[in-house]
């Protein structure tokens, strides 16, 4: 597990979002509340491509991926929208948990089962202590 | 005690309304109406099932299981853009070829999986080009619609009227083909009429440019089950053909035609990674749905209220001009507010009982019921499924878009449409060549 994990607030500008995601090796970030308690994440995944383009562009694109190209010009008008949004904006409520006494065998099935890459660690007071991600698991066997 | 009749007429409304307003998935509102009058004891589960028209259903899911196999393999995309490319990325070419196109796939393939392509890919070609995505979108729903009325494949109300009077795709073609293509020309001449000035101004030439440099290859995502899938479509076509030529030596069931070649297609590459999952993907939703409908509507049979709407409808028109006026612009009009599902269904008892009474030709009321039911469907985003994929697609992607300005793009080309089926109508009933 890395101890070692940046937390957003709800009224975090995007801007610092991305350069905090720019210098770490996560892909997903927990948001908490006022007294430190998770309420949330951001998905590198999931935010990326709509730095680039609108949502509904990201699901066209989904379908039609050889228009990628095309869309150049969505890229320099979103570019700016980064300077606006904060992470309330972009952050996904539904957060998928595991705490410290958890097993590594749970840590692995439910990152299978809900096809995320990193889990967020909890103490008993719902408070983001860590994340863990497949490298930790392979690391913890050696 | 309920009277059966009013049972059955108050559950019929009663889904009729909730499966219009769209606000509870049609599939449980008819399989709840189904169990409602199975639960009031207008019919038993036996009787019940009686009602539900395995060939239609069978043929449906023959159908919807090709058609996957083709979506999966990129089969509409590469299609579309090879067109394109061909139309130079024109946009004033594209608003006259693209319904052009969907009219043909429609024919034989089902509005649904067309529009589900056609209305993405037009879409993004709408915001490469800048162009006005509504009017070729709308177009496509028109021509499409105008296209399934075509053959007994292209509709699903040519599906339930071929399966109930046994009328074959060879018949369709003959009959309705015709009506179809003059309709689809005249919709298209309505379009560019209304549209020319304002896509002749679209010209992006960089972007044109851009384009052609695209290989429609690229949409292609997988060779070999993009032939398999053409292989399996044209064995439909070939079956259907020869069940109507060769039905004394080869008599076959209509379900089969479908169902024989997606299943060959299945069992001998369904080890393929994309096909091992594809009977989960298909619209299993409309399948059931229509089990349910005709148990909803063959209740309404089953407590004699059809034959009393046809005795109604049979005194109204007297004449055979009246009724096939009667069966065309009252199939037209309704279908543009009510789903040409259930519409399609109850023209069948109806049709039926009114070839009782009259003993009007069956095949004549049949084209007619056809014909209006389809195309009608076209005036408003809910009269037919095609429409409901596109407008949702377009409301989806942030697309100005509401009833009335649907309308103002589908009237006019809807109306051109139902004239000239009207009048070959009355000229086919003229020279008895039904």
């Amino acid at each position: 597990m890395n101890k070692e994990v940046p937390l957003l607030h709800r009224n975090t500008a995007f801007s610092v979002v991305l350069k905090i995601f720019a210098g770490s090796v996560h892909s997903i970030l927990p948001v908490v509340d006022e007294k430190g308690r998770l309420m949330g994440l951001v998905s590198l995944k999931d935010v990326l491509p709509n730095l680039f383009l609108s949502r509904e562009e990201v699901g066209l694109l989904e379908k039609l991926p050889f228009f990628a190209d095309f869309f150049t010009d969505s890229v320099e008008t979103m570019q700016g929208l980064k300077n606006l949004l904060i992470v309330a904006d972009i952050m996904q409520e539904v957060v998928f948990t595991i705490t410290e006494e958890d097993s590594l065998i749970k840590a692995i099935v439910l990152m299978k089962e809900r096809d995320a890459h990193q889990l967020i660690v909890i103490d008993k007071e719902n408070r983001p202590v860590g994340l863990v991600n497949y490298n930790d698991i392979c690391r913890s066997l050696f | 005690m309920v009277k059966p009749e009013i049972i059955a007429l108050s559950v019929f409304l009663i889904s009729y309304i909730l499966i219009g307003l769209e606000r509870i998935p049609r599939l449980y509102t008819a399989i709840f109406g189904a169990l409602l009058l199975i639960f009031f004891r207008v019919f038993s589960f036996e009787e019940a099932a009686r009602y539900i028209d395995l060939e239609t259903i069978g043929f449906l899911f023959g159908i919807f299981l090709l058609v996957k196999v083709l979506a999966e393999s990129g089969f509409f995309n590469y299609l579309a853009l090879k067109v394109g490319q061909r139309l130079n990325y024109n946009p004033l070419k594209i608003l006259i070829v693209f319904p052009m196109l969907a009219w043909v796939l429609s024919s034989f393939m089902g509005s649904i999986t067309v529009l589900v392509f056609m209305s993405a890919l037009t879409y993004a070609l709408s915001k490469i080009l800048k162009f006005d995505p509504i009017p070729v979108i709308v177009g496509e729903v028109c021509l499409a619609n105008i296209g399934g009325a075509g053959t007994l494949m292209g509709d699903p109300p040519n599906i339930i009227l071929g399966a109930r009077f046994n009328l074959g795709f060879t018949q369709f073609l003959a009959h309705n083909g015709p009506i179809s293509f003059l309709a689809s020309l005249s919709a298209l001449l309505v379009i560019y009429l209304m549209n020319r000035k304002k896509f002749a101004r679209c010209n992006d030439t960089l972007k044109k440019e851009e384009l052609k440099k695209l290989s429609p290859e690229a949409a292609i995502t997988d060779k070999p089950l993009l032939k398999i899938g053409l292989w399996g479509l044209g064995a439909t076509v070939f079956l259907l053909v020869g069940r109507d030529l060769f039905h004394k030596f080869l008599p076959m069931e209509l379900a089969l035609t479908s169902l024989l070649p997606a299943f060959a297609v299945l069992t001998l590459r369904g080890r393929h990674p994309r096909l091992k999952d594809i009977i989960y993907k298909i619209d299993l939703e409309t399948i059931l749905f229509f089990a349910g409908l005709f148990v909803v509507v063959g209740s309404l049979e089953k407590t004699g209220l059809i034959q009393r709407a046809g005795q109604s409808l049979f005194n109204l028109a007297q004449r055979p001009y009246g009724l096939i006026s009667l069966i065309f612009w009252g199939g037209a009009s309704s279908s543009a507010f009510i789903d040409n599902v259930p519409m399609a269904m109850s023209f069948g008892y109806l049709i039926q009982s009114l070839h009782t009474l009259s003993n009007f030709n069956i095949r004549m009321l049949v084209w007619t019921a056809s014909l209006g039911l389809d195309i009608g469907g076209n005036l408003t985003p809910i009269g037919a499924s095609a429409g409901i994929v596109a407008y949702s697609f377009l409301r989806k992607e942030g697309v100005r878009i509401n009833w009335y300005v649907w309308f103002l793009y589908s009237f006019l080309p809807t109306m051109a449409a139902l004239i000239v089926c009207y009048l070959l109508l009355l000229l086919k009933y003229k020279i008895a060549f039904y």
